[in-house]
């Protein structure tokens, strides 16, 4: 009978504790639960920038270089038709100077000399 | 049978084995579960890395998208502002070549009626005068005239004024002036043709170095541009690296503008050496002239 108190109390209290961490297994998948839905929503929205880059015709890695280029090649060429521009509207204003002096000297001539 | 005492001795080892079992199973499944937990934290910043790199990478594209916009606006308003310039330019072609025509066919009637035309007694540059004075011929060194005193070529700078104004003779005649304007509005190299002076070799020489100097300057700025492109890039390199995210597409990016640079450097090279030979050939036109 001496021994028949203590083991009954000790398995109770074992009982008790093990019990009492149970729950650490049920917390852990919850946990890894959420960070699989956390990873899912994010493989989605990776999964649409794709969709996105691809509607682009490109890969998410050369899509910007690409565009990049093309902007560069874009820039570049207004740089050169402003230039084309400027020479053109120079050589308008030249013209018609030239022709604002020519014309009235040639309407003079004629109404002097050609009948 | 056994004794109390044995019996609870028993139940207390085989309680202890269940438990023992028990417990190595749960502490087992909650290893397990740790473990798939840190996997899925790895798989999970993996993911977050991926899509942060993927969000950058479509923020760059948006921005470029925006930039593309706007340069294509840019370009649109410059294709606008070109056609009215072109329709500008051609008017003024038009005009000019109606002006000429319209001078030439003046000037070849006049030309044309010339010869018979009495002119009546007219005074010389030099104060010589001719009575009763006809044209004979018209030349385009002068009037072959007859008068009074009998038959004479007269050159263009003795004539009188209105004489000249008339026929269209001499160094202020119209037609040529006219044109000289059209062919130099044109940019046809009428200087080169009709004048092979060294005056005129000059002028052109100078007019293609001016060209030149404006064409380096454009293709300085753009090889700058380039330049500095590269060492952005390159910056943009070593802090990814340091940072551990990928740098392939930075480089290859690197790689094609440093090649459009080294072709910008080329390129600046060829007009300055293209420079310095008009240079010196400028100054030794001045020289012989």
């Amino acid at each position: 009978m001496l021994i028949k108190t203590p083991p009954l109390f000790f398995m109770c209290l074992s009982s008790v504790l093990f019990l009492c961490s149970c729950d650490k297994h049920k917390l852990l998948m919850a946990e890894r639960d959420q960070v699989e839905s956390e990873t899912k929503r994010m493989l989605e929205e990776t999964k649409s920038l794709d969709s996105k880059f691809f509607s682009l015709g490109n890969e998410a890695s050369t899509a910007s270089l690409t565009l990049q280029m093309n902007n560069r090649d874009l820039a570049y060429k207004n740089t050169l038709m402003e230039q084309e521009l400027a020479t053109l509207s120079k050589k308008c204003s030249e013209g018609e100077e030239m022709v604002k002096t020519l014309r009235p000297r040639l309407e003079s001539y004629k109404a002097k000399f050609v009948r | 049978m056994f004794e109390e005492s044995k019996a609870w001795i028993f139940i207390i080892i085989i309680s202890a084995l269940i438990g023992i079992g028990y417990g190595a199973f749960y502490l087992t499944s909650v290893d397990e579960a740790n473990l798939a937990l840190q996997e899925s934290k790895s798989k999970l910043a993996d993911t977050r890395e991926l899509l942060a790199i993927k969000k950058k990478n479509w923020a760059d594209v948006e921005a470029q998208v925006v930039k593309n916009r706007e340069l294509a606006d840019q370009n649109s308003v410059l294709v606008k502002a070109k056609e009215v310039l072109d329709t500008r330019y051609r008017k003024i072609v038009s005009d000019l070549n109606y002006s000429v025509e319209s001078m030439k066919s003046a000037v070849d009637k006049i030309h044309g009626t010339a010869p018979g035309t009495e002119l009546g007694d007219i005074t010389l540059a030099n104060g010589k005068m001719l009575r009763g004075a006809k044209i004979r011929k018209l030349d385009p060194s002068g009037l072959s005239l007859i008068h009074a005193d009998g038959i004479g070529l007269v050159t263009t700078d003795l004539l009188p004024t209105e004489i000249k104004e008339r026929f269209d003779l001499g160094p202020s005649a119209l037609l040529p002036q006219m044109e000289q304007a059209q062919a130099t509005f044109l940019g046809k190299a009428v200087v080169e043709v009709v004048d092979d002076s060294s005056s005129a070799k000059i002028a052109a020489v100078k007019k293609r170095i001016s060209s030149i100097e404006i064409e380096m300057e454009s293709s300085t700025k753009h090889k700058d541009k380039l330049e500095k492109e590269v060492k952005d890039l390159e910056d943009q390199i070593k802090a990814a690296e340091a940072k551990r995210l990928p740098t392939q597409s930075m480089r290859t990016m690197k790689d094609v503008v440093e090649g459009n640079a080294g072709t910008a450097r080329n390129e600046l090279k060829v007009k300055k050496m293209e420079l310095e030979k008009l240079k010196a050939e400028l100054e030794a036109l001045q020289k012989k002239k």
